[in-house]
């Protein structure tokens, strides 16, 4: 540690030069000069190390007693580098730029810190500063912490409370999430269980209430299935609950053109660069717009970071256009029904929820150059649905 | 007649009655060994001889010499002194 030190600060190796070097050292420990390595040359002189105030002493000293004269041996250290770099003004010009850069840098955002979220998406959190007007590579004296927070709350209803803590160029973000209230059970609520779809009921089972139903039944959509009333006994009302199982049917269709446009690259590219530099966009080209008449255009955005991890405020843009012309492609009536049987199922599918289809038949017709599939499904789902019902009941 | 102590010693008497260390009640020198390789002076007044065999240091009432081989003062303020090399022998000479 101490030789770096020597070289930050800089040391001079001198040569004291007289007849009895022993009063020389002693006249440089009573003027409080501090050395180091003092040796004795084969001329019996002294040489010794000092600091550079330590040598300037030195040489008043060596002038005021006129007991020993100062010969310089060695000079090392960053300030005798720099002196020798004296006259490169553009190295000193750099330098300069770069501390007014790097102090000017403190004043934006380069890293925003999101704790305290569990289920809300720290993108989410994050979109939303962003909308505030808080992003890496805003000027740190143009965040208002408060008010800033508080437009959070509004824009993300699912926070309960929020701090925005600017610790120079980073931004600590402290948010506590709400815990929200669960849905509570109320047994004496006048709920009946209602068909969300028409259908033949297979299997009902009431876990609360009166079924009204039986399997075999035909209902609609808002018929009741399971009744809040009980009519045992005196009669009561409860909180129904169950789950019907019904055969349901569904008939879809989709049509598409048999003959399409499609793109046929011709392998000819454009990339043009650009950066966003603390939220300020820099083209590095000239002539805008599109440099094609028909062209796909992909942009991608890399944002800089450092080795550790840490986001810098800077994210290089590259534009890519690749030109295609339109070529007519026609697809075979196989192929169309087989794509669009495939939409067909996966539509009702994701209707069906838990439940299965049973059965399904697919039929096609060609008119006008256009494919219409038509899927007809059975599927067997859980078409009850809890609702409070209008009446009084029974 | 009793000779009157001299104010040196006078100051150490009294260092060793009220247990005040020596070397800052009266200026006493303090030689450190560390080892064979590092001898500390602190309270010094000024080097008499150096050498890479020997190194005589004047010290408030006695003097203290060093013997060794490859000897150097490897740093030296007015008040301390730090000797390095192979130490062979550290002496008091009153």
């Amino acid at each position: 540690m101490g030789a770096i030190m020597d070289l930050i600060s800089g040391r001079v190796r001198v040569e004291l030069r007289c007849r009895y070097s022993e009063r020389a050292v002693n006249i440089c420990a009573r003027h409080h000069i501090e050395f180091s390595d003092l040796t004795r040359t084969p001329e019996g002189n002294a040489c010794l190390t000092v600091s550079i105030p330590g040598y300037m002493k030195l040489r008043e000293v060596a002038r005021d007693t006129g007991a020993f004269t100062v010969g310089i041996v060695l000079r090392r250290g960053a300030p005798f580098f720099l002196w020798r770099l004296r006259k490169r003004y553009a190295l000193f010009l750099g330098l300069a730029l770069c501390a007014v850069l790097t102090g000017l840098s403190t004043l934006y955002v380069w890293q925003i810190d999101v704790t305290g979220n569990e289920t809300v998406p720290t993108s989410k959190i994050l979109a939303a500063l962003r909308n505030n007007g808080v992003d890496i590579g805003t000027c740190v004296l143009d965040i208002a912490e408060s008010p800033i927070a508080n437009k959070m709350l509004l824009d993300v209803p699912e926070l309960s409370f929020i701090t925005l803590n600017s610790n120079g160029s980073r931004i600590d973000v402290v948010v506590r999430e709400k815990v929200l209230r669960p849905e509570l059970y109320d047994p004496d609520a006048r709920v009946g269980v209602f068909a969300k779809k028409p259908g033949i009921i297979t299997e009902i089972t009431a876990l609360e209430g009166w079924s009204l139903r039986e399997p075999g039944d035909a209902v609609d959509t808002g018929d009741e299935l399971i009744s809040s009333y009980v009519p045992v006994g005196q009669g009561y009302n409860t909180h129904a609950s169950g789950e019907v199982w019904a055969r349901t049917w569904y008939e879809l269709t989709l049509k598409m053109p048999l003959e399409t446009a499609k793109k046929e690259y011709t392998g000819r590219t454009k990339t043009r660069t650009a950066v966003i530099l603390g939220g300020k966009r820099i083209n590095l080209y000239f002539m805008g717009g599109n440099p094609y008449t028909s062209c796909d255009k992909i942009t991608t955005y890399k944002r800089l970071t450092l080795p550790g991890g840490g986001v810098l405020p800077v994210t290089v843009v590259r534009e890519r256009y690749e030109e295609y012309e339109s070529a007519a492609s026609a697809f075979t009536r196989e192929e169309a029904e087989k794509l669009l049987s495939a939409h067909l199922l996966e539509s009702v599918e994701r209707e069906i929820g838990d439940g299965y289809v049973a059965d399904f038949d697919l039929s096609s017709d060609v008119s006008d150059g256009v494919i219409s599939v038509t899927l007809t499904a059975e599927c067997v789902e859980q078409i009850g649905q809890e609702r409070a019902e209008d009446g009084s009941g029974q | 007649m009793r000779k009157k102590p001299s104010g040196r010693a006078a100051l150490l008497r009294v260092s060793e009655i009220f247990d005040i260390p020596a070397e800052a009640g009266a200026g006493a020198p303090r030689v450190t060994i560390t080892g064979d390789r590092r001898v500390h002076i602190e309270n010094h007044r000024g080097l008499l001889e150096y050498g890479p065999e020997t190194i005589v240091a004047a010290c408030p009432g006695v003097t203290v010499r060093i013997r060794g081989a490859g000897l150097e003062i490897s740093a030296m303020s007015d008040l301390e002194l730090v000797v390095t090399g192979r130490i062979a022998a550290a002496e008091i000479v009153s």
